[in-house]
């Protein structure tokens, strides 16, 4: 059993994640302690909930340590283990990632700490900032523990649901397939929206319809509604991620000799937002890609103006 | 109408101010009307004051149009030809459009007794002003019969292809190899560069090989010497036909695969801002999509001994 949680990745959802472990940590007696290397995220977890945050992380994993990450992307998990793991043997080193990482990534991880004796567990989440901040998260764990109530407990503490995928990378594999199902699933809602648009049907009939039965989608229900019809076009999700996610899904099916058609164009659209608007901006644009790809219109047009706040009080 | 009588040319756009040119050059009366006084203007066709004043003169009309609204607006709009052609008329319809839509127009003239034929064309402007174009014809047999004698003043190729929709039919067809192939030999040109071939060696082998296509023996060699063929058919336009095809296809509920990401590739390129232009501009696009970079900005091909062709300073 570890005795103590080292918690490296403070940022929108790792804030949230390491306070819901702290809280359940106290009663277990397993130390927890924080770091991010940005000094104002270690501050404000300090602040906010009172965390032990480390100001150096080196040389802070022992003999039953579990290092949690939530950190960008597989390339900063890697700089992570590599400058942090001690020398040697890492029996009684554990570490859970919550961070997104390509399946291959995970895979290597975990030999990699395998060999020397330690356990990596791929561990991603989903259910957005919202979901950490309730602590109502569903993780995807893949890789094998010998005894999983020895881990599965720090996930549960932030989590409504918590599944075992299966080997090593299962769990990274079903967080980019969930993206991926999504982002394509986007692409058919937003088609519906350009066709209905089209053809007269108001925004709040279609949303009624579609989001109360089979055709609802995260951006039928969420993306849509709050980001778009505004005009804010603020998720909170970049282009560039999307993109990266969808690569990372693709490369992994392609690999497992699945070749999914569908998700395979659908990307081509995903890629065209980006080099018309950049890897920096919101996914809510990808609508205007969609537009002129299937109406050769521009969103704005199909759109119109967006709707003016003081049009009830005109 | 009989060999020789006069002919009138309504849309002297690209096609249809060679082919009123040539007509003429054959020695037939030739009167033009274009909706656009600018265009008519340009087209040095001697043009009518309008639709009625054009059908007063001659007894057939041939029309070259950009698309079902405004073959719609002519054929059937108000003042349009089934309201001002007379019985024994004929109305040879040599636009890109869909089938269903002739079907429609050939009914509604064939009760004021005018005779309908559609003609697709294929072989570009070149073509139509010599008239030496492919014709891919529908008409009643003794509708074709008829005016067969009008229809190889425009074209040395004449293909019969049977009943009215059918000439507009095989066009569409043809048109969807033609944009299906080119945006499969801009991929393949940007994937080759990505892989890092060399690309005229790569086009070489391509064209001595199955992947052959018109597209890589008659467009990329050009291409990849930096020669777009600028004034061919825009990628805008290449969209237009591939909807007619998807049209098409959805109708006699014939599967499509290939036509709906044709259509996609096009409009990626009228997305990144190639829509007007030559739709050879794809592989630009593509590259973009690639890399972030326009295909010869990507992509520089070098010259045989192994240097950068043309200048090296930066493009303007």
């Amino acid at each position: 059993m570890f005795e103590r949680i080292v918690f490296v990745g403070l940022g929108q959802m790792g804030f949230h994640l390491a306070r819901h472990i702290q809280g359940e940590a106290r009663g277990r007696g397993v130390e927890v302690q924080g770091y991010d290397v940005s000094e104002a995220r270690r501050r404000a977890a300090a602040e906010a909930y009172g965390l032990d945050v480390l100001e150096e992380v080196g040389g802070c994993v022992t003999d039953g340590t579990l290092l949690c990450l939530s950190v960008p992307d597989g390339v900063a998990v890697e700089v992570v283990l590599r400058s942090q793991l001690p020398e040697g043997s890492l029996s009684g080193v554990g570490v859970m990632d919550f961070s997104s990482v390509a399946p291959a990534q995970a895979r290597h991880f975990a030999s990699t700490l395998s060999e020397r004796g330690g356990v990596y567990l791929d561990a991603p989440v989903t259910g957005g900032v919202v979901g950490a901040r309730d602590g109502v998260l569903t993780t995807m764990i893949g890789g094998e523990a010998a005894t999983r109530e020895e881990f599965e407990w720090v996930p549960r503490s932030f989590s409504s649901t918590v599944v075992w995928t299966g080997p090593s990378g299962t769990g990274a594999l079903l967080k980019s397939i969930n993206n991926m199902i999504g982002n394509i699933a986007s692409l058919a809602s937003m088609e519906g929206i350009v066709l209905a648009r089209t053809a007269g049907i108001p925004d709040d009939v279609f949303l009624t319809v579609v989001n109360n039965g089979p055709a609802r989608t995260y951006w039928s229900a969420v993306r849509y509604p709050q980001y778009v019809l505004p005009g804010s076009f603020d998720a909170g999700m970049k282009l560039g991620l999307v993109n990266k996610d969808l690569g990372i899904a693709l490369d992994a099916a392609l690999a497992l000799g699945v070749q999914p058609t569908m998700s395979l164009a659908g990307r081509e659209l995903w890629r065209t937002a980006m080099r018309r608007a950049g890897a920096d901006a919101d996914t809510t644009r990808i609508i205007e890609t969609v537009a002129l790809q299937v109406s050769a219109r521009e969103w704005s047009e199909i759109a119109g103006a967006p709707p003016d706040e003081d049009d009830d009080d005109a | 109408m009989a060999e020789g009588d006069p002919v009138g040319v309504v849309g002297l756009g690209n096609i249809g101010s060679r082919v009123a040119r040539h007509l003429a050059e054959t020695g037939l009366d030739v009167v033009g009307f274009d909706a656009e006084p600018d265009q008519a203007a340009r087209s040095g066709v001697h043009v009518a004051d309008g639709l009625g004043p054009l059908v007063e003169r001659v007894s057939a009309v041939v029309l070259s149009l950009p698309g079902p609204p405004q073959i719609a607006q002519v054929v059937a709009g108000d003042g349009g030809l089934v309201e001002v052609c007379q019985a024994g008329q004929v109305v040879i319809d040599l636009s890109t459009t869909d089938p269903a839509s002739s079907r429609s127009h050939a009914e509604a003239l064939a009760s004021r007794g005018v005779d309908f034929v559609d003609a697709g064309i294929s072989g570009g402007p070149w073509a139509a002003e010599t008239g030496e174009l492919t014709l891919m014809v529908g008409a009643a047999p003794h509708v074709f019969a008829a005016h067969r004698w009008l229809l190889e003043r425009v074209g040395t190729s004449i293909h019969h292809m049977g009943a009215v929709g059918a000439g507009h039919t095989m066009k569409l067809i043809n048109n969807f190899l033609n944009g299906a192939s080119l945006a499969s030999a801009a991929e393949a040109m940007v994937m080759a560069g990505e892989a890092g071939l060399d690309l005229r060696q790569a086009l070489d082998v391509i064209n001595q090989s199955s992947g052959r296509t018109w597209a890589t023996e008659h467009r990329f060699p050009r291409i990849l010497e930096g020669d777009f063929l600028e004034g061919g058919l825009s990628s805008r336009l290449m969209a237009k036909d591939l909807v007619l095809y998807l049209q098409l296809a959805s109708g006699l509920r014939a599967p499509s695969l290939t036509g709906p990401a044709s259509l996609a590739a096009f409009r990626v390129a009228e997305s990144l801002g190639y829509g007007a232009v030559v739709s050879n501009h794809v592989v630009d696009a593509l590259s973009e999509l690639s890399n972030g970079r326009p295909f010869h900005d990507a992509f520089p091909v070098r010259d045989g001994r192994g240097e950068e062709a043309g200048d090296p300073s930066p493009r303007g």
